[in-house]
């Protein structure tokens, strides 16, 4: 398997609250899309925790986290072997 | 991240043909930035912890060419489904609400003719108490039309994509809410199966919660009056497409004005 990547999520609002904690490392394959990534996460949240979150890399939303693979994020951003990836619950700004 | 990381510069936002001096900084992932840009049009874009400057936000638009200034200012109201609220705490993804913020701005002056003279919105971050303004949007233009309308379109795509998070509390001991507005175009998740492509447990508080993503119902019931809104009738737009998220607040919006008539 080739070497894992730190994926940071940044979390916000009321995902921030639940957790108690404004981000959370993960490691994750290369090859993995933010979907599974994500899916893998799932399991480990609170119940409900991703209902209605919206998914932001490089400061944009993410309109293909199925498509987007780990690997990809690391070329565009042109980083080290890290990703970041922003968890956005409903918005709630005005 | 914490507060103390500096992003010194965020990247530019994508604009209009023309746009020219945008300059911006951010006081890490949750902190306090600006961005400011002098062509085609003024914008000057603020998240801040302190109390908004009216008149700062309006020398910012006032232009010798501009005949019209537009303004809207939304402050905290003290009561919602008839709880009394003592005020409202606000939170952003700064680097990100700036750059919306600016594409949503450039977005009002294309949809302008391209006559908007400048544009001036500001978002308050942290506790803003009743009657105290959390967010200002003005904008100047040689004619009042023009004006008038970027201000109505710019606070709607704020309260619908930009990333700032509001939570109510109340005065009546009840436990503070996280809200969600009914602009949101509430995308979902989708089921995603657990692969091995993935792994490692992100959280020391992790427990098992199978079926917790892509559950089609709000995560809160307490959350607000946007999930209970027309989910009926409409499909649930899965892992976020913007263009399908925004064609979802058209329809909201469209339904919305309906009952509203």
């Amino acid at each position: 398997m080739s070497a894992q990547v730190s994926v940071a999520l940044l979390l916000f609002g009321r995902l921030r609250d639940s957790l108690g904690r404004d981000t959370v490392e993960v490691l994750a394959a290369p090859s993995a899309t933010l979907q599974e990534l994500l899916g893998a996460c799932a399991a480990r949240f609170p119940a409900g925790f991703l209902d209605g979150c919206l998914l932001a890399v490089g400061e944009e939303f993410c309109d293909a986290p199925a498509e987007a693979t780990v690997s990809t994020l690391l070329d565009a951003t042109g980083t080290r072997q890290a990703v970041e990836v922003a968890l956005i619950p409903p918005v709630s700004g005005g | 991240m914490s507060s103390t990381d500096r992003t010194s510069a965020v990247a530019a936002p994508r604009l209009g043909a023309g746009a020219a001096v945008l300059s911006s900084e951010c006081d890490g992932a949750r902190g306090p930035g600006w961005l400011t840009q002098t062509a085609p049009f003024a914008l000057h874009i603020v998240i801040t912890a302190a109390p908004l400057d009216l008149g700062a936000a309006y020398d910012a638009v006032v232009h010798p060419s501009a005949g019209a200034v537009a303004t809207f200012v939304g402050t905290t109201r003290d009561s919602h489904g008839g709880r009394p609220v003592s005020r409202l705490e606000y939170e952003a993804y700064s680097p990100m609400a700036l750059r919306q913020l600016a594409a949503i701005a450039g977005e009002a002056w294309e949809a302008s003719g391209r006559a908007l003279t400048a544009v001036f919105i500001a978002h308050r971050i942290g506790h803003v108490p009743v009657a105290e303004a959390s967010v200002v949007v003005y904008a100047s233009s040689p004619h009042r039309g023009e004006a008038l309308a970027a201000v109505g379109a710019m606070i709607d795509s704020l309260k619908a994509r930009v990333p700032v998070f509001k939570r109510e509390w109340y005065s009546d001991g009840s436990e503070p809410a996280w809200k969600a507005n009914a602009e949101c175009g509430g995308c979902r998740i989708a089921h995603a199966p657990a692969s091995g492509a993935a792994a490692a447990p992100p959280s020391p508080r992790a427990e098992a919660a199978p079926g917790a993503v892509g559950a089609h119902r709000p995560a809160d019931p307490a959350a607000g009056h946007a999930a209970d809104l027309p989910a009926a009738g409409l499909p649930a737009v899965d892992l976020l497409g913007l263009p399908a998220a925004r064609a979802r607040i058209a329809q909201l919006e469209a339904q919305l004005a309906r009952l509203q008539r």
